[in-house]
């Protein structure tokens, strides 16, 4: 992965949004730091996973790399082609131009259709609005092309959104977000709001357009699980920054951050015979506007010593490709080697030990 | 109707038979639940699984009373409800306006439901709801606090104490300062213990949880789990746990039932339907759900949507999405229950008259 040349570059990404009003005497506007220094890249043909749970900040970096947000700080460069494309420098009308290239799938697919246009409408939007087309058929021809793709009842193209499940509405969404052939899709939660059999079927259907179109995927969830099948490299953040980063393999195998190991460990699961069961992080997220000092996980870390409540740990590469920012990761890596799990006593047992 | 001499077996605390419930709409009336049996447990977890639309909710709402006006009720349908008191009641025959049936909803039967912030009044701070479900069902006869009729009713700082004590009880830290504060103040975990205390409050013999982890995270699921499986243990109560989720379903429950289209499909031991499930639909779901086991292998979908209410096939209800569709046979007739072993039924042609199982 390290040899090939990125598609996007993030470098110490920040965005602080203001909080309350500014004290004309006190100077200083209080902020909250929703993102707080993120590097990484986004490699042509991969899906970055990223994770967190909510309030951690990944919408807020989906958004921002869409330049749907202002940037406080740091720059998210494109390498397409031969040019090197700073998003915060662009002009309007750049940006306009540039919109073709990095598109949005949203988790409901009930809220992003406009209930009044037909969904030859929906997808052909992206096309008229970016001017991409030089007339009506070639819209037409396009929008077809791409809905029988998205394996859309080309009948369907006369209807109003709400005669659809949700299944059929996030293939309309998914056709509206490729048909300006994007090489870029951040897709925000875009199978949390679907039914399991239904979401199965479109995360099948979003690694098949990546296979063919070679697209790249920022795909934000909070469920491991689904990210862990469909990423290359998962990234999990936690209050705005970032706390790991490897491929999914590494990450999964030999998690380095307490962190990572405890949303691992959280997730119900189910195979051969065997319940597992959790093992559960005290506490809650902190509130982004009083962050702890330090490390920010130290509040809820079980391995968490002195050091970490005085300074903040270096985001750091551990391993090749691998990048932590824990002070002790090395060793709590050693220590337990994987995520460990426990068989749950049946109920009948945990009777009798009564 | 008065008590027909009503019976229940002594390790069942519910019993629903033959629920069947429509809705009036502008549409024309819509079934939600067809002929939907299950048992719950004394002391046990009933889980029920399906997808949206499956009549997860609609069936437990029907052991509330809580239906919305343009619900049919078949009163050939049987809710049979063991009191604390040991009679047996057919819920179904009570009037939802009753003052019995007020004193089982809440009292008797407490509910937690998905979205907590949608579940308080943001208008009145938590320990003021509390009170009220508490000061409701709640009896002292002077020096102790108990269910039922008897006594005269809990003070205001006594239920402030039963309540502080209860929000104590599930975890949640300063339970005196949180007693005063509005659900708005409270974080997504901290207010789904809220409900939970509010719910257990009152000590219900059967407690109905509905999709009580969906909206919040992974690490605070596990959290609300393990403290719900904690009071269950210590209360003895009996959960009926609503989920789609069938990593959740196995952690919690002994007994599971799985729902598609107002139907139950497969039913039985926690063991037999997670691990060796029968029914296409539940196969298909299980396999549906990415696993951190099998990274590369690809996602096994469930192929089709699930029809909308209108449109339901004729037949087996699953049978336009099945791949294991009998030509001739599922499109036509519904199947019957197929007993598998004792406990375990799956309600599938593949496994009637001896052929499949």
């Amino acid at each position: 992965m390290t040899d090939k040349k990125p598609l996007i570059t993030v470098n110490e990404l920040k965005i602080h949004f203001p909080i309350g009003k500014k004290n004309m005497w006190k100077g200083e506007q209080s902020v909250v730091k929703a993102v707080d220094g993120l590097s990484f890249q986004v490699f042509p043909s991969e899906t970055l996973g990223l994770v967190g749970e909510s309030g951690s900040g990944k919408t807020t970096v989906g958004r921002a790399m869409l330049r749907a947000l202002r940037l406080t700080g740091g720059a998210i460069t494109f390498h397409i082609g031969n040019q090197d494309i700073q998003l915060a420098n662009l002009s309007n009308s750049e940006l306009r131009k540039f919109r073709s290239h990095i598109q949005l799938i949203f988790q409901d697919p009930y809220s992003s259709l406009n209930p009044r246009m037909t969904v030859r409408d929906i997808i052909a939007e992206p096309l008229e609005a970016l001017g991409l087309c030089s007339s009506r058929e070639e819209v037409d021809e396009k929008v077809r092309a791409i809905a029988e793709r998205c394996k859309l009842n080309l009948e369907y193209l006369r209807r109003f959104p709400h005669a659809f499940s949700g299944g059929q509405r996030q293939r309309i969404c998914i056709a509206r977000a490729l048909v300006c052939d994007p090489e870029f899709v951040v897709c925000d939660e875009s199978v949390s709001a679907l039914d399991v059999s239904i979401q199965a079927e479109i995360l099948n259907l979003l690694q098949d357009l990546q296979d063919e179109r070679g697209l790249s995927y920022l795909f934000i969830a909070h469920d491991l699980s689904v990210v862990s099948h469909i990423s290359d490299r998962v990234a999990v953040m936690y209050v705005g920054r970032l706390v790991e980063l490897a491929t999914r393999d590494r990450l999964f195998n030999h998690p380095m951050h307490p962190y990572t190991r405890a949303l691992m460990s959280a997730i119900p699961k189910v195979s051969k015979g065997v319940v597992f069961k959790p093992e559960s992080l005290d506490g809650e997220i902190p509130n982004p506007a009083k962050l702890p000092s330090g490390c920010l996980f130290h509040t809820r870390c079980k391995f968490s010593q002195s050091v970490c409540e005085a300074e903040p740990p270096l985001w750091r590469e551990a391993e090749p490709g691998h990048f932590v920012s824990c002070h002790f990761a090395e060793d709590l890596a050693e220590k337990l080697s994987a995520p460990q799990t426990q068989k749950k006593p049946k109920r009948a047992d945990r009777k009798e030990t009564q | 109707m008065t008590d027909q001499n009503l019976s229940l077996p002594d390790d069942i605390l519910c019993r629903v038979r033959n629920l069947r419930i429509q809705f009036k709409t502008d549409e024309g009336v819509m079934t939600a639940l067809e002929g939907v049996n299950y048992d719950i447990p004394k002391s046990g977890t009933l889980g029920l699984c399906g997808e949206s639309g499956s009549g997860k909710s609609v069936s437990t709402k029907a052991l509330m009373q809580l239906l919305s006006k343009n619900a049919i009720v078949d009163p050939a349908s049987q809710i049979l409800f063991r009191k604390r008191d040991g009679s047996v009641i057919d819920i179904n025959s009570l009037n939802p306006g009753s003052r019995e049936t007020r004193e089982l909803r809440g009292g008797e039967i407490g509910m937690i439901f998905q979205e907590p912030m949608a579940s308080f009044s943001p208008v009145y701070s938590i320990g003021n709801q509390m009170s009220e479900a508490i000061r409701l069902h709640l009896r002292s006869d002077g020096n102790k606090i108990t269910t039922g009729i008897e006594g005269r009713k809990l003070s205001k700082a006594e239920a402030r104490k039963v309540a502080v004590e209860m929000l104590d009880r599930v975890g949640i830290a300063n339970a005196s300062l949180r007693f005063d504060q509005y659900p708005h103040e409270l974080s997504g975990g901290m207010r789904q213990r809220a409900m939970i205390a509010l719910a257990l409050s009152t000590s219900p013999s059967l407690l109905i949880a509905d999709e009580p982890t969906t909206a919040l995270d992974v690490t605070i699921q596990a959290q609300i789990l393990d403290l719900l499986q904690e009071l269950q243990d210590e209360l003895g109560m009996s959960v009926v746990f609503i989920t789609h989720d069938m990593g959740v379903i196995a952690q919690v429950s002994d007994i599971v039932a799985v729902m598609y289209l107002g139907r139950i499909v497969e039913q039985g031991t926690m063991e037999d339907v997670v691990f060796d499930s029968h029914h296409p639909y539940s196969k298909g779901l299980i396999e549906a759900i990415p696993s951190l086991d099998k990274l590369d292998e690809r996602l096994k979908s469930v192929p089709g949507d699930i029809p909308g209410p209108f449109d339901r096939p004729a037949g087996c209800s699953f049978s336009n999405r099945c791949e294991q569709r009998i030509a001739g046979l599922c499109r036509k007739i519904a199947p019957d229950y197929a007993m598998l072993n004792d406990h375990h039924v799956v309600r599938c042609h593949l496994y009637n008259e001896g052929s499949g199982a």
